[in-house]
């Protein structure tokens, strides 16, 4: 021990070791390093206003802090989050706390950059409507401005190279037409487009549009990766949505679209990038058959879909080959109406995609099945050799655990994780709206109970690792 | 016990033990790569590495000496951090080890770290350049990187404009 401790390392050998002494070079110099090295040391400063100074230092440091923060804003659509985002503004709100306190706890600079990167505040030219007058304009803190001029040499003038544009309710006067907003916004990209080309990521939130509109704004974004249209109301003519043909954006990479109308408007969106994305995430899709889905590794599709509509289910195994790639899926229907039996469930899972590593099942199911139903529900012998990671809805009584162990799990040989999604529904079926209150508090009440115990028998080491032997966490 | 020499840029030779030469990613290769081209198992290999000096070479066998007993920090540990555990190596040795370097020799620190394929080592360096920087004025990190603003005419100023596009409220 001691004499290998002892020749670890050795003292230069005399032969050769002259050269050593007096060479005179004593270090090297910034400009020396490779790029890459400039960008993974000047990563380590997390704070981004620190970073935001660095870009004043010279041209180079600049660029760099530039790349890093283009990076990190990206790595916002880049990482996988299969939970369910904000569908109204009401959750939209709920979100923003949700997200704020996550990254207080874990790391606040993510939050920065989450809600901050590049955030603009458009202040409406009020002069333009002289009836407003000046004592509503809210507040002198959004009144930031674009700097006028522009140096390509430079970059952008978005640091980050996203821009994040929130149409608040609260910053338009009371009574502010909804559709001047986007007119104004409109005018706005256009008088800027030459800084609109630069940017590599966009995140607009409620706002009204009609295609000349969508497709104006579109245009002046040629270098986009990533797109988020967030609580978007679409006008479009039935003919727009049919043949409508949205600009080129040979880079978006990443996009998520959530409207609040029912027009399936993603319908624009698939037909013009499928064959580019990498991870899409949508609350209306309508299936298109004959799009291939090459690069898509992960998908994300909210609520509102009618089960007979579903992309996977009606289509057969051979429709695998649209999604070559894809790793990452989570369904979320949270509709009265649409709640699956377990039948449904067994053959709708049966078609995703054999390619998934990692799958989230966030659906409400039907209540009671017949005991019938439960017998003849079998095992389909499909399984998912690459799937590690499931997500799926804590059975609510003993009936739904059992169907999860006898038909669900088995199709997961691989799995190494789990996650049980708890919902505060509590499944009430055949309740009459005329049945006296006690009663119902008492069917209330023996729910929760059942569920109590469910919920501690499913994380039981029994109950999952009995069927998946190679999982290691069971988690909410 | 089975030696590896290592020779830096400027011919100096190191003699150290395979073992420890294996926790560099880079040496590691090279020692395989040397094992599978020659007839003799015993032949002891011989590595130049033309990009490093003596000076360097020594610290960075020094650092690797002294963690030779640590877990082997995969190289790209966290993607989306881009860094690994920064806590893990920060010792009392290293930064003692660290103390008397100055900036460059820290930076070509950087250079050799990479360039081996030493993770931890280029960790606690890569983070030791961050604490020059954070909490220092724009000037004063010219000043200590050596460093001259090559900014024309308003193009500072309007780099101060950009930045404030990126505060919320």
């Amino acid at each position: 021990m001691n004499e290998s401790k002892k020749m670890a390392y050795g003292e230069p050998t005399p032969s050769t070791s002259s050269s050593t002494s007096g060479s005179g070079a004593a270090g090297c110099d910034w400009t020396s390093l490779p790029p890459e090295l400039q960008e993974l040391i000047l990563d380590y400063v997390e704070q981004k206003q620190k970073l935001l100074n660095l870009r004043l230092v010279n041209s180079n440091w600049k660029r760099v802090a530039d790349t890093i923060l283009e990076r990190r804003t990206l790595s916002l659509w880049n990482s996988w989050d299969p939970s369910e985002p904000n569908d109204t503004e009401e959750k939209a709100e709920c979100i923003y706390i949700r997200r704020l306190v996550y990254s207080e706890i874990k790391q606040e600079h993510r939050w920065n950059l989450a809600i901050t990167s590049g955030a603009i505040r458009l202040r409406p030219i009020w002069t333009l409507w002289e009836h407003l007058s000046e004592d509503i304009v809210p507040s002198p803190k959004w009144d930031h401005y674009l700097p006028s001029t522009h140096n390509p040499k430079l970059g952008t003038p978005f640091p980050t190279n996203s821009l994040r544009v929130r149409f608040n309710n609260n910053i338009w006067p009371h009574n502010f037409p909804l559709k001047l907003r986007v007119q104004l916004f409109q005018a706005f990209v256009l008088e800027h487009s030459s800084s609109f080309f630069y940017l590599s990521s966009l995140l607009i939130t409620n706002i009204q549009l009609n295609f000349s509109e969508l497709t104006t704004i579109l245009g002046q974004l040629g270098n986009l990766k990533a797109l988020t249209l967030e609580e978007i109301q679409l006008d479009l003519e039935p003919r727009e949505l049919e043949q409508g043909i949205l600009p080129p954006l040979s880079k978006l990479t990443h996009l998520r679209v959530t409207s609040t109308t029912s027009n399936n408007a993603s319908h624009l969106f698939v037909n013009a990038y499928c064959g580019q994305l990498i991870s899409f995430e949508t609350n209306s899709w309508i299936p298109m058959f004959n799009k291939p889905y090459q690069h898509l590794e992960r998908l994300k599709l909210i609520a509102d879909f009618k089960p007979e509509n579903q992309f996977f289910r009606s289509s057969g195994p051979e429709e695998e080959s649209y999604f070559p790639v894809l790793n990452s899926l989570s369904v979320i229907i949270h509709e009265e109406k649409q709640r699956f039996d377990w039948e449904e469930l067994n053959r709708s899972i049966d078609v995703f995609p054999k390619t998934l590593t990692n799958l989230q099942l966030n659906i409400w199911m039907k209540g009671k099945n017949g005991e019938e139903e439960i017998e003849s529900l079998a095992s389909t012998g499909v399984t998912f050799p690459y799937l590690t990671e499931l997500g799926i809805s804590l059975p609510a009584t003993f009936q739904h655990a059992e169907c999860l162990r006898r038909v669900i799990l088995p199709k997961f040989p691989e799995l190494k994780c789990i996650y049980f999604i708890e919902t505060d529904c509590v499944l009430l079926e055949g309740v009459e709206l005329e049945e006296d209150e006690d009663s119902v508090e008492a069917r209330v009440k023996a729910a929760l109970e059942e569920m109590d115990k469910v919920k501690e028998m499913v994380y039981g080491p029994e109950f999952v690792p009995r069927v998946c032997p190679k999982l290691e966490t069971i988690d909410v | 016990m089975a030696l590896v020499r290592v020779i830096s840029s400027d011919g100096a030779a190191f003699l150290v033990s395979q073992r420890l030469a294996k926790r560099s990613g880079k040496l590691k290769t090279e020692i395989e790569t040397f094992r599978k081209s020659s007839d003799n198992s015993e032949a002891q290999p011989e590595i130049r590495i033309v990009t490093i000096r003596a000076e360097i070479l020594r610290l960075v066998l020094q650092w690797l000496q002294q963690h030779q007993n640590d877990p082997v920090l995969p190289a790209n540990q966290n993607e989306q951090d881009g860094r690994g555990d920064a806590e893990m190596g920060q010792s009392q040795w290293d930064r003692d080890f660290l103390a008397p370097m100055d900036l460059g020799i820290v930076m070509e620190l950087i250079l050799a770290a990479n360039h081996l394929e030493v993770k931890g080592l280029l960790d606690i360096t890569c983070k030791l350049v961050e604490s020059k920087i954070t909490g220092r004025t724009v000037d004063e990190i010219r000043t200590a990187f050596k460093l001259k603003s090559d900014f024309k005419g308003n193009e500072e100023e309007q780099t101060r404009l950009e930045n404030r596009w990126c505060v919320e409220n």
